[in-house]
């Protein structure tokens, strides 16, 4: 059983694969002289588990207990454009500000957090003892 | 085109179909990471479980603008390259904070033990 999943986990792997660089690199879009390339990084998973069971003293035909399951997913995210005009080939880059921001104040609150107590252990050493 | 493989992880470097724009030609580069794992027979049971991860991703595009005369396009995730900065910076300051804590925890010690 487990060389089928191997088996399916290998081919996964390589269809992802050869279709990997059509999924970052999107089809040319020509809009007069301009043409646009869209270019994402593109992530993909999958899991998969299956067990069976023969409880003790239960040998024999249909006591064993055999189970699985599995799930995959997908995920895309733009990075950049690439403009290209007669003249001059241009990248621009798109920046995910909304995540960008959330990460900067989660790692304010984090610091604000950590320094708080530094300066209440410093505060706390300046005190004379009464 | 060219790969390397470590252990459950995979890189490789991709170059897909060219594309042609115009009279310049455009040669995507992608570079793959995936990682594969399985582990199989936990105690007397038969149990398997596998995982598989992969990500592409486009560091840059080569243009042939005119036979011979190529040029490399880089393409930055600045998204990426952000978070990674903020990363640092908040590792920078919990490694600073924890000296700061330390350095002030042996200076009490050391002005309590003087007579």
């Amino acid at each position: 059983m487990s060389d089928i999943v191997s088996r399916f986990f290998q081919v996964f792997e390589e269809s992802r694969a050869s279709a990997s660089v059509q999924a970052v690199f999107g089809p040319p879009e020509t809009r007069g002289e301009v043409t646009v390339i869209p270019v994402a990084a593109v992530r993909y998973g999958v899991g998969f588990g299956m067990g069976a069971n023969t409880p003790e003293g239960t040998e024999g035909a249909g006591a064993q207990g055999l189970g699985g399951g599995g799930g995959a997913g997908t995920h895309a995210r733009p990075v950049a454009v690439i403009e290209i005009t007669p003249t001059e080939i241009k990248v621009h880059p798109i920046i995910d500000y909304s995540r960008l921001i959330m990460a900067g104040v989660c790692a304010l609150v984090w610091l604000t957090f950590l320094w708080s107590g530094v300066l209440k252990k410093f505060i706390a050493s300046r005190t004379p003892a009464r | 085109m060219w790969h390397m493989r470590c252990g459950p992880w995979r890189y490789r470097v991709e170059r897909g179909d060219p594309i042609q724009i115009g009279e310049s030609w455009l040669f995507p580069i992608v570079r793959i990471w995936s990682w594969r794992r399985r582990r199989a027979r936990i105690a007397s049971q038969s149990l398997t479980a596998q995982g598989a991860l992969m990500e592409s991703i486009a560091p840059m595009a080569v243009v042939l603008e005119r036979p011979g005369e190529r040029r490399l396009v880089p393409i930055l995730d600045l998204t990426r390259l952000l978070l990674w900065a903020i990363g640092g910076l908040c590792l920078a300051g919990t490694l600073r904070a924890l000296a700061a804590r330390r350095s002030l925890h042996l200076l009490s010690r050391s002005a309590g033990g003087e007579p």
